[in-house]
């Protein structure tokens, strides 16, 4: 079954939102269309940036005409289903009610937005709103394929109504190149029946983790299971349990890696040491976030990982019973080898204004009906993908029918995202280099990570 | 007696409908391969009107000293050279066998060409998950013959995602070797063999010095194309493996594709696009002269 782009949930390779409807099942069912879409993508990446490059840009002359209405192009890319439905009754309304402004909506494939802002942003032409992974604000803010919207004068009072530490995000160089609108904290998921089977409780700690391997290895079943393979799904799985054991990325000043301290090498040896003792799959090193999916789907492993999107891609993709499903924080060492604070892996879909766009003022303008004073924003809801950004949505008497919100509200409180570095794509991709070499045993957990931290520190010289 | 001006026409004529030709070749490849030239003398910046930075060769010396890249040059000449003669070996193999075949010979051609017709992107998939640790056939059926106890992780480890690779790209490659070389063997004429069996040659003999030696130059072109295709490979290695793990499989249109267009190098990434033309330009000199050296001498003769 092939299912329309525009009925596709989020799926960025790295950060875990993920398609549970784009599936040609006639080979299996855990054959995600991502991947396919992959290489389709890069080889459009390809000719896109090719052609740009070849004819050069022609910027665009659509300005604002007085008496007539201004059009501001918004492209969503992808959403889940109960999103898109929100946008387009909202774009509707919008259209109905302000005669000044015309909001041209068109839907994109969320794994095509990296792709889309390279064009766009070479050739000077695309569309005023995007609706974004915020790992591009620095990325492509840098290069002036967004708007700062500090240039806006009310910034400051839409800021406030916004949770604080999500800001961090979507900002490079004290400049905030999107709103951030909805957060996906990086939580565990838990197969409860697995464990309820087993007499075992919910593992907090990797010591409490390495304790439950034995029992469920007994029955052929993984304690935990994440995706190893050389892609981003790996660096992001592998940051989730940096951040909760204390480490970080990179030092105080981001002239060096951090990743490479004690933080990142306990983690690599915890998950060597699950591999070896039979709690982790072998096969893992291979695995990118279908294979993951489809492991814990069919009752291999019990924990993985993952984040709120994972309610959606078990129950869509593998007919997994969600009765069985609970998220819980990601576990920690009970002693901190890193020395930050335990904290939770964030990842933000932000709403941003193009760099070109002639017209940034409409586009702001919009972008506050929609996105900061449509009521949807103020309350957790399951159907619209992650949970909101807006304090109002965590007030006292807000009634929500998502499934752990409370885990997922306090991972999201505690929120530390990828370091906002124009080049952080290309950081996360010699982290999942390092993690992939440490677990096929190519290099011990200190060489693999060192070796990344070597390119990772020459990347930050350069800037 | 023919005029100046017709003289210079009939002079010119074929220069005329050369024309249209090379106008197709210098936009297509000319140009693209002297931006690509300039583009690795640069730090290219993406925005417009951002300027780039002329930095010299310091993107070749980037690439030449990155552990990254001379790993995937490793890569490629080990997936060539491994999947190459294999592939000839067993294409060869079938090639003679269907020109034996008399009856339905179109039929068993048509069905061999399925593996060469299916998009790389699809044949990737298609391998990823046939190697699957735990929902592939492959060790589906290596269990239910008792030729391994457990599960082997195929493209989890470094030697055997390789192998699974490799496999994959005969299986993708076998079926255009043996057309090649089939089309070549309906070309020799009967009488070769007859007076080699009037000579006294056993079979292995009229194999060597008539088969061989008349496939000579259809052997020459496969493998020129054939290894052209397979140093450029990217879609299936990428799809199956992308590139691990631990970057044993990746191979250099991997490394180019990482370095321009994940981590927008594209200045490194044009070098790099570079060397690998360069590369592959030599080596098809060399393999032009080498193989059909003979007709060359015999041209001149």
């Amino acid at each position: 079954m092939q299912v329309e782009l525009s009925e596709c949930p989020y799926s960025i390779g790295a950060c875990g939102y993920r398609p549970d409807s784009l599936i040609f099942s006639s080979i299996s069912k855990v054959y995600s269309s991502r991947q396919r879409g992959t290489v389709l993508q890069k080889s459009l990446l390809i000719l896109a940036v090719g052609l740009t490059l070849l004819i050069g840009g022609c910027g665009s002359d659509r300005k604002p005409v007085p008496g007539e209405p201004t059009t501001v192009v918004l492209w969503e890319f992808g959403g889940v289903p109960g999103h898109l439905k929100w946008v387009k009754k909202a774009v509707k309304d919008y259209n109905a009610t302000h005669k000044d402004i015309q909001i041209e909506l068109e839907f994109r494939d969320w794994a095509t937005q990296r792709e889309s802002l390279i064009s766009t942003t070479i050739s000077g032409e695309g569309p005023d709103i995007i609706r974004v992974h915020h790992k591009y604000s620095v990325e492509f803010g840098e290069l002036g394929g967004l708007y700062p919207l500090d240039n806006f004068e009310d910034f400051p009072q839409i800021k406030e109504r916004i949770l604080d530490n999500v800001w961090e995000q979507v900002s490079f160089e004290g400049k905030h190149y999107g709103l951030p609108v909805t957060m996906l904290p990086f939580i565990m998921a838990v197969n409860k029946g697995i464990l309820d089977e087993h007499g075992l409780e919910i593992p907090q700690t990797w010591e409490e983790v390495k304790e439950i391997g034995p029992v469920l290895k007994a029955d052929g079943i993984h304690a935990l299971t994440m995706p190893g393979g050389v892609n981003l799904d790996t660096a992001y799985r592998f940051l989730a349990q940096l951040y909760r054991a204390g480490g970080r990325v990179f030092n105080e000043d981001w002239t060096e890696a951090a990743f490479n301290g004690p933080a990142g090498v306990a983690v690599l040896e915890f998950l060597l040491e699950m591999k070896e003792k039979g709690f982790f799959p072998r096969a893992s090193a291979a695995y990118r976030f279908d294979e993951n999916a489809a492991h814990w789907s069919t009752e291999k492993a019990a924990l993985s990982v993952e984040g709120p999107w994972w309610q959606s891609t078990v129950s869509g993709n593998y007919d997994f019973d969600l009765e069985k499903l609970v998220l819980a924080r990601v576990p920690r060492p009970a002693e901190l080898p890193g020395d930050q604070p335990s904290r939770t892996l964030l990842d933000v879909v932000m709403i941003s204004i193009t760099g070109y766009s002639p017209v940034p003022e409409q586009a702001w303008e919009v972008l506050k009906a929609l996105n900061v004073e449509d009521p949807v924003w103020r309350t957790p809801n399951p159907a619209m993908g992650g949970i909101p950004t807006q304090k109002a949505a965590y007030a006292p008497g807000v009634e929500s029918e998502t499934i752990d919100l409370d885990v997922l509200a306090a991972a999201g409180a505690n929120g530390l995202g990828w370091p906002g570095h124009p080049a952080i794509t290309e950081i996360q991709r010699h982290i999942a280099d390092a993690v992939n070499m440490a677990l096929t045993g190519s290099a011990s957990p200190q060489e693999a990570l060192d070796f990344a931290a070597e390119e990772v520190d020459e990347i930050l010289n350069d800037f | 007696m023919i005029s100046n001006t017709t003289l210079l026409h009939k002079r010119l004529t074929p220069y005329y409908f050369l024309t249209p030709a090379l106008i197709v070749l210098v936009l297509v490849i000319l140009y693209p391969v002297f931006s690509n030239l300039v583009m690795s003398l640069h730090k290219v910046k993406l925005m417009k009107g951002g300027g780039d930075e002329f930095i010299g060769l310091a993107n070749y010396a980037k690439l030449l000293g990155s552990r990254t890249f001379v790993k995937s040059v490793g890569s490629s000449v080990r997936f060539t050279l491994l999947s190459l003669p294999i592939a000839f070996i067993l294409g060869l193999t079938l090639a003679l066998i269907f020109n034996e075949i008399k009856k339905y010979r179109p039929v068993f051609t048509a069905f061999l060409l399925v593996p060469w017709a299916i998009a790389p992107v699809v044949t990737g998939y298609m391998w990823r998950w046939l190697f699957h640790d735990s929902f592939g056939l492959v060790n589906y059926f290596l269990l239910q013959l008792g030729l391994i106890d457990e599960n082997i992780i195929w493209l989890a480890q470094p030697d055997t995602a390789m192998a699974a690779v490799i496999v994959a790209n005969i299986w993708r490659f076998m079926p255009y070797i043996t057309i090649m070389l089939l089309a070549g063997l309906q070309g020799i004429s009967t009488e070769l063999y007859e007076a080699a069996h009037v000579d006294g040659a056993n079979v292995l003999q009229r194999f060597w010095y008539v088969t061989l030696a008349q496939l000579r130059h259809v052997i020459g072109v496969v493998f020129l194309f054939a290894t052209i295709w397979m140093v450029n490979d990217f879609a299936l290695i990428f799809i199956m493996t992308e590139g691990g793990p631990a970057k044993a499989t990746q191979v250099v249109p991997i490394t180019i594709y990482q370095i321009a267009f994940e981590h927008l190098k594209l200045g490194r990434g044009a070098a790099a696009a570079l060397i690998l033309l360069l590369f592959l330009l030599a080596m098809s000199i060399i393999f032009i002269r080498v193989v059909f050296k003979d007709r060359r001498r015999g041209n001149e003769a």
